[in-house]
């Protein structure tokens, strides 16, 4: 869908004497775009705090995440337990940069693998065009209409709850959408004079779509990246909270939400806390993309 | 037209038959199966069980027979819950999820259309980033966090509403709004984008110089063009209302088709896990259709397919 350009914010857009003439790069064009959208960039400090609090966080905190202290059981908010504990007597604070090194895990491995599959699929089939590309665009069509949530439900639920079948299983559901627009790209990419004269200079089909063609569809697949990361994390809580995700005593802000709901009437804490950081999380993922896609795509709207 | 609407019915049909194979046989390729208890039945008990739901016979011959059946409408028996059949606890479960879904839709759609409105009257006014920032955080609340927060909030310390279950009116609130919230942050912000687009065409400019009102512009003339994403996305949209969320069904304890295909799920029900998901599947490709027509309908352009 197209926008028109004042449906967003008058300070996103630089203005024209601020780029230098002839220097600006797409990737300078865009930083310099994003830089003065307050929102992402407040997004890319939290998400930063957030990647280096739940990496570093668990070498440093005096608990261990699955340290029970039974005679403890569930305390509230203080010194020694900043965020209280759980009826086993576990450090929630523990639990929880622990669960969210579990949850970003997840999300950034299963994008990872969505990314791989879709852009080699969107890549080729554009590349291919005709009746290949015909045919390839049809599963992805078919696939589309599939209830995914279902099947990975399924998968968690028959072949057990493995932590690495569960990132595979998202990712591999995930890419349908980035093969499309990578394919959209492609095909509009291949008819451009840099391809024809990298044609011309006799390099082969393959290395011309790895090397040339797929590099220039960048700025889409990471702003779709970004969106996938959030959505991939809703999807690993949604299974953890139904009890088909990450199983105790391993965390996950999901599982922990899931928790804290069992026990809500008695220690709210532990439901408070967890959805908090989960749902700040996602806020900040859901803005970056945003901001991302207007800084680096201007002609799409936020819709 | 009906040659558009014949074809489009005659492609859900493939799409039905990958889902239903997919299913069939991921279920059926999983260690363990619905009879294998911890006790071991005796084998002549045991062969007769498996004769009742022809599990004896060849793979490809299940399948087929499977079917066959499905074609004509019978889903077989539950392998869990005697005395029904699936065909029956669909009919059973599904209008719960539906009547839940068609709550949740109204409380999308009112807050939703609302909200959007209202911001695309004044862009980038304080009114429309707050309006935007809400409906951002609608969308990162998801239903398992903001249905237990409500609860807490409304049910546990207010005492205003029941906590779960689905007898009264006010049963129905929490679910309703819990499923319709999530949705009514995506119409909004599709409602904003498709009114600022249309309010910045041409014909918006002539109906001001014809000096039209501001709100006959707007209702009159805006509006039909500013919904069509909004039309676009409720097809999807109403397939994930009304064919019952799992998460939201099973936090309030709602007797519908999403909490009954988790069960399903669980108890490794082949058939009920396979019915249901047919019968979600053919919902989802019968509701995008609907949309499809409806954008049709209102967009003149679209009607060319």
């Amino acid at each position: 869908m197209t926008a028109p350009r004042d449906t967003e914010t008058p300070a996103a857009v630089p203005a024209a004497e601020e780029i230098p003439a002839g220097r600006a790069s797409l990737w300078r064009d865009a930083w310099r775009r994003l830089r003065v959208n307050r929102l992402a960039v407040a997004a890319l400090f939290v998400l930063f705090a957030v990647g280096v609090t739940v990496v570093a966080g668990p070498w440093v905190t005096p608990h261990a995440y699955d340290a029970q202290d039974t005679a403890l059981g569930a305390v509230g908010p203080r010194a020694g337990h900043w965020l209280g504990t759980d009826p086993l007597g576990r450090d929630l604070l523990a639990r929880l940069l622990q669960g969210g090194r579990v949850s970003l895990l997840i999300g950034l491995s299963a994008t990872a693998v969505s990314l791989l599959i879709g852009v080699l699929y969107g890549g080729v089939s554009g590349f291919a065009g005709g009746r290949a590309d015909a045919l390839m665009m049809r599963i992805v069509d078919i696939l589309y209409a599939l209830p995914y949530t279902v099947f990975v439900i399924i998968l968690m639920v028959f072949f057990g709850r493995n932590f690495i079948f569960l990132f595979l299983a998202i990712g591999a559901v995930e890419w349908l959408t980035m093969a499309r627009i990578v394919r959209g790209q492609v095909l509009s990419l291949r008819e451009r004079e840099f391809v024809e004269a990298a044609r011309a200079l006799g390099l082969g089909r393959a290395r011309i779509l790895v090397r040339h063609i797929l590099p220039n569809t960048l700025g889409p697949v990471i702003i779709y990246a970004t969106l996938t990361v959030p959505r991939v994390m809703l999807l690993e809580a949604t299974l953890s909270f139904l009890g088909l995700g990450v199983q105790p005593p391993m965390s996950s802000w999901g599982l922990l939400i899931k928790e804290g709901v069992e026990t809500m009437e008695e220690y709210p804490w532990l439901l408070l806390f967890p959805s908090i950081a989960f749902s700040a999380t996602l806020f900040a993922l859901n803005a970056l993309g945003d901001g991302l896609r207007d800084a680096l795509d201007p002609r799409t709207s936020r819709d | 037209m009906t040659g558009f609407i014949l074809r489009r019915l005659l492609e859900i049909i493939p799409v039905l038959l990958a889902v239903v194979t997919i299913t069939f046989f991921l279920v059926r390729l999983a260690p363990g199966g619905p009879f294998d208890s911890e006790k071991r039945l005796e084998p002549k008990a045991q062969a007769q069980i498996e004769a009742f739901y022809r599990l004896d016979r060849p793979l490809h011959r299940q399948y087929l027979d499977y079917l066959w059946d499905a074609a004509r409408g019978d889903l077989g028996p539950s392998y869990r819950k005697t005395g029904r059949t699936v065909t029956e606890w669909v009919v059973l479960r599904l209008p719960v999820s539906m009547e839940l879904g068609l709550y949740a839709l109204a409380v999308a759609l009112a807050i939703g259309m609302g909200a959007g409105l209202l911001a695309a009257l004044r862009p980038n006014s304080l009114l429309d980033h707050g309006v935007m920032s809400a409906a951002m955080l609608g969308i990162c609340l998801p239903g398992f966090v903001l249905g237990p927060l409500l609860t807490l909030v409304f049910s546990l310390w207010m005492g205003w509403l029941p906590v779960a279950g689905w007898i009264t009116p006010a049963h129905k609130i929490l679910p309703a709004v819990t499923l319709g919230a999530m949705y009514a942050a995506y119409i909004a912000r599709m409602t904003r984008g498709g009114m600022l687009e249309t309010l910045s065409q041409d014909f918006i400019r002539t109906a001001r110089a014809k000096g039209l009102t501001e709100a006959r512009i707007l209702l009159r003339h805006a509006l039909r063009g500013g919904i069509q994403p909004v039309v676009a996305f409720l097809g999807p949209a109403m397939a994930g209302l009304f064919t019952g969320s799992f998460v939201v069904e099973t936090i309030f304890q709602v007797p519908g088709l999403g909490r009954e295909f988790v069960e399903a799920a669980f108890n490794r029900d082949y058939t009920m896990v396979t019915g249901t998901v047919l019968v979600y599947a053919a919902l989802v490709a019968l509701l995008n259709l609907a949309a499809d027509l409806a954008q049709a309908w209102l967009d003149p352009r679209a009607r060319g397919l």
